[in-house]
């Protein structure tokens, strides 16, 4: 019985080895991507493209998205123009600063990359936007997981005619905007690691108003198409900035364009901030894979990413003030220091290796301040 | 197995679309199409017809040979014949049967010329042409004679090198490309202008912080002092005819940096010429062809101010005393001052100026030539002076007239460029550069009869020189 067993035990043992095949697994590696960034508009300045290399996820590390420069990149329109676009390195293509699209004319992207691919947009005609009457703003408060801690913010709204003739496709994306930072130099204590006094109070004569320049955050690609409310009057939300408890201490200039865009770009935009939304419940739409308006001649199976679009340009601007405001971020977020040092405090961020000093923040406003009474 | 035995694969379980004009450029087109099915499908040949007529006879085939993938396809080509409608349909082949997907229709653009720049260049040197649809080879006449072609970007911007003159300023621009013939309707000029030093001297005197003005086909000179700093408080007028200057008495005391209308309106500035902070002289004149009549001054001290007329009101505006940017204007017909708006910026005599209607026009430090509306106190920049300015160097000292719609401006400290600037389109153009000793400032500047006339004063030398330099002169 015991050899029964034995023999029956290393039978299962040789079976057991005789079935195990070698699986052969070639994970695909991603490839480079090439990407589109860049749009033109109706105002005269320099519009910049940018191409480059996206790095998909994978199981090596194929370095970070790299500029592609040497590249032709050429924009054209319907009566044959070309603007051809100067290389500024890394990846960034600039118009001259006398170009501008104008409204009623389609405009294509054409790029030829050192290696002989080229590349070309769709054309996107530009549509006229209409004018915005009026910009006007409120504080918002926003419901968060934290039940203590709702968010504040505060929403731009435009009021305008929408065309009732044309499908329009708006976008607003946001500038880089000026505010005031208001601090307590008052406040100020040494730094924990002072040689006598640590974290000694040390009352800083000035400086409590400065002026510094920020991109708006949270970011968010604020497009919509007027499929709903076609020649309808809008009072519509098109911006919206956080409060941080130092963005609305005293006044925050926004500054954002107006676009029009064509229904190829808003639908792409559309996907972008669909995408940028997911939080991972089950509520959110599956990731997706968004095409653009580039095509590879050299090969049309290639998929390249971003999208060229043209628009008309107007360029909005409006003070939001803080006593206009009915409530703000309670209690406002303190800075204990002169606030042209807000930028480095103590020079905590400094370099002296790399002779990186962040900028003093100035007191006096930009040439240009000039809010409301 | 019933079920399964009904299968049959054909060619209608797929559908074929040609869906976009990507792009027509030259004699080049882009176009996309695209099979729509659920499955792969073996198909023998994809591409294109592309014909100039919707039966499609004739056609250009883009054959993009077999496939077996649904989705995109793009074809393109190139030959296409200029300024003609095309149709372009898409196709697929499989088992010798070909099958077509909806028509599109397009034209190509026949060639043309936008532009070229500058319109005014020096035989050798180089301008730039825009258009569209040049062909592979392209030939550039400048009248009758070949210029290089140097490059030729994307069938749209040909660079050449312009070829000597035949002894004309101007001269048609011509280019033939792909057996056409173009021409511009705006001529090519070679950069023109000559100069001639008169010998019509003020002697023993070398003027600097002066006054000067025209009155027809009268200058006038005066006033400021001798570059030895002793006082010039008279003025000269030159006699053409004579081709000499003649000394004119001046019932006033010595003033110079004065703001000065340049036709006969002046006033303001310093009266003494040695001792800082300098003593002001704050007297206002006006020449009326005969005499100097003194009118009233000014409410506020103005010197090294600009001076400028507009709608025959004398305006004062910016200068070193004071505000830089404060205005006043004198109403001749109401004999009162009144003020202005200011200026946006400080403004003061080391920059060039000048007014045309209802505009006073100056160059600022930073090259920008700014057009401000006297009436509703609106500026903008309308042009950047080409030439480079050298930091204490050659961004002072230069001199502006205005001949009919044209504004002449240049010769800065150290320089020898003088720049037509339109006054319409706000485009440059290229004057000879000045032959004579640049270590010398403008004292005044006149213009008659296609000429101007400037009067220099060398730093080193014992002289004045005057100089006729004819707009239009051509060697």
């Amino acid at each position: 019985m015991k050899a029964t067993h034995l023999i029956l035990f290393l039978l299962v043992i040789l079976v057991g080895f005789s079935c195990i095949d070698l699986f052969e697994f070639e994970m695909q590696e991603p490839e480079r991507t090439l990407t589109v960034e860049g749009y033109i508009t109706t105002q005269k300045k320099v519009h910049i493209i940018r191409v480059a290399f996206a790095t998909g996820y994978g199981s090596r590390f194929l370095g970070p998205s790299s500029g592609i420069g040497g590249a032709k990149v050429f924009i054209n329109d319907e009566e044959g123009r070309i603007e051809l676009l100067s290389d500024q390195g890394s990846g960034i293509y600039h118009t001259s600063s006398e170009f501008a699209a104008e409204i009623g004319k389609a405009y294509s992207l054409n790029i030829e990359l050192r290696d002989g691919n080229r590349y070309v947009s769709t054309p996107e005609l530009v549509t006229p936007v209409p004018p915005i009457d009026s910009l006007t703003y409120q504080s918002t408060r926003i419901a968060t997981s934290n039940i203590l801690n709702d968010e504040i913010g505060v929403q731009v709204m435009a009021h305008f005619q929408d065309p009732r003739d044309q499908q329009n496709f708006y976008y607003w994306p946001l500038l880089e905007s000026d505010f005031v930072i208001i601090s307590e130099p008052e406040l100020y204590r040494l730094p924990p690691i002072h040689p006598t006094n640590p974290r000694g109070a040390a009352p800083k004569a000035c400086c409590s108003r400065c002026f510094h320049k920020e991109t708006p955050s949270p970011f968010s690609v604020n497009t919509i198409s007027d499929v709903d409310f076609n020649g309808l009057y809008q009072r519509r939300v098109i911006a919206y900035v956080r409060d941080n408890g130092i963005r609305f201490k005293e006044a925050y200039r926004l500054d954002l364009l107006h676009l029009s865009i064509s229904d190829g770009a808003h639908r792409f935009l559309s996907l972008i901030d669909q995408q940028l939304r997911l939080r991972g419940t089950v509520f959110d739409p599956p990731p997706a894979n968004i095409r653009g308006n580039m095509v590879s001649l050299s090969n049309p199976e290639e998929q390249v990413l971003g999208y060229f679009f043209a628009a008309d340009e107007l360029k909005l601007r409006v003070y939001i003030q803080k006593s206009k405001l009915e409530f703000v971020l309670s209690p406002p977020t303190t800075v204990p220091d002169d606030c042209r040092d807000y930028l480095n405090p103590d020079g905590r961020n400094s370099d002296p290796r790399a002779g990186m000093n962040p900028p003093l923040l100035p007191i006096e406003p930009p040439f240009d301040w000039n809010p409301p009474n | 197995m019933l079920l399964l035995a009904c299968e049959e694969e054909g060619p209608g379980d797929f559908s074929l679309f040609t869906e976009e004009i990507v792009n027509v450029r030259g004699d080049r087109l882009i176009v996309l199409g695209r099979i729509v099915a659920f499955q792969n499908t073996s198909l023998d040949d994809h591409g294109f017809y592309v014909s100039l007529s919707n039966e499609f006879n004739s056609p250009i085939i883009i054959s993009l040979g077999p496939t077996n993938r649904p989705g995109r396809f793009v074809g393109e080509t190139t030959g296409l014949a200029l300024g003609q409608k095309y149709y372009v349909r898409s196709f697929v082949s499989k088992n010798a049967e070909t099958l077509f997907g909806n028509t599109l229709e397009f034209e190509t653009l026949e060639t043309a010329l936008f532009d070229f720049t500058p319109k005014t260049q020096f035989p050798g040197e180089t301008i730039t042409i825009t258009g569209r649809n040049f062909g592979e080879t392209v030939e550039v006449f400048v009248g009758d004679r070949k210029a290089d072609v140097l490059s030729l970007d994307f069938g749209f911007r040909i660079r050449v090198r312009i070829p000597p003159s035949a002894g004309k300023s101007e001269e048609t621009l011509k280019i033939i490309t792909s057996g056409k013939t173009l021409e511009f309707d705006q001529p090519f000029k070679y950069v023109s202008g000559t100069y001639r030093q008169l010998n019509a001297v003020i002697p023993g005197f070398r003027l600097v912080d002066n006054v000067y003005f025209q009155q027809g086909d009268r200058f006038f000179v005066g006033l400021g002092m001798n570059a030895d700093r002793t006082p010039s408080n008279f003025l000269w007028e030159y006699i053409p005819t004579e081709n000499r200057w003649i000394e004119e008495n001046f019932p006033g005391e010595t003033q110079r940096l004065s703001g000065n209308s340049k036709t006969g309106y002046f006033g303001g500035g310093y009266s003494d010429l040695t001792n800082f902070p300098f003593e002001l002289n704050q007297d206002y004149w006006f020449f009326n062809g005969e005499t100097f009549q003194s009118i009233p001054s000014s409410p506020y001290d103005f010197a090294e101010s600009f001076g400028y007329m507009v709608r025959g009101d004398f305006y004062i505006a910016g200068g070193k005393v004071g505000v830089g940017s404060v205005v006043y204007r004198y109403r001749p017909s109401l004999d009162t001052w009144e003020i202005r708006p200011n200026l946006p910026f400080l403004v003061d005599k080391s920059m060039v100026y000048f007014s045309k209607d209802d505009f006073l026009y100056w160059v600022d430090q930073d090259k920008q030539v700014r057009q401000y509306n006297v009436f509703t106190a609106t500026q903008k920049i309308v042009a950047e002076y080409p030439s480079p300015f050298i930091d204490e160097v050659s961004d002072f000292g230069g001199t502006a007239i205005v001949v009919g719609e044209k504004a002449y401006i240049g010769l800065y400290n150290n320089a020898r460029d003088l720049w037509e600037l339109d006054l319409i389109t706000f485009e440059w153009a290229r004057k000879n550069p000045f032959p004579g000793n640049i270590q010398a400032t403008n004292t005044a500047i006149f213009e008659s009869e296609g000429k101007l006339f400037i009067l220099r004063t060398p730093r080193f030398q014992a002289d004045m020189e005057f100089w006729e330099f004819e707009i239009e002169g051509f060697n």
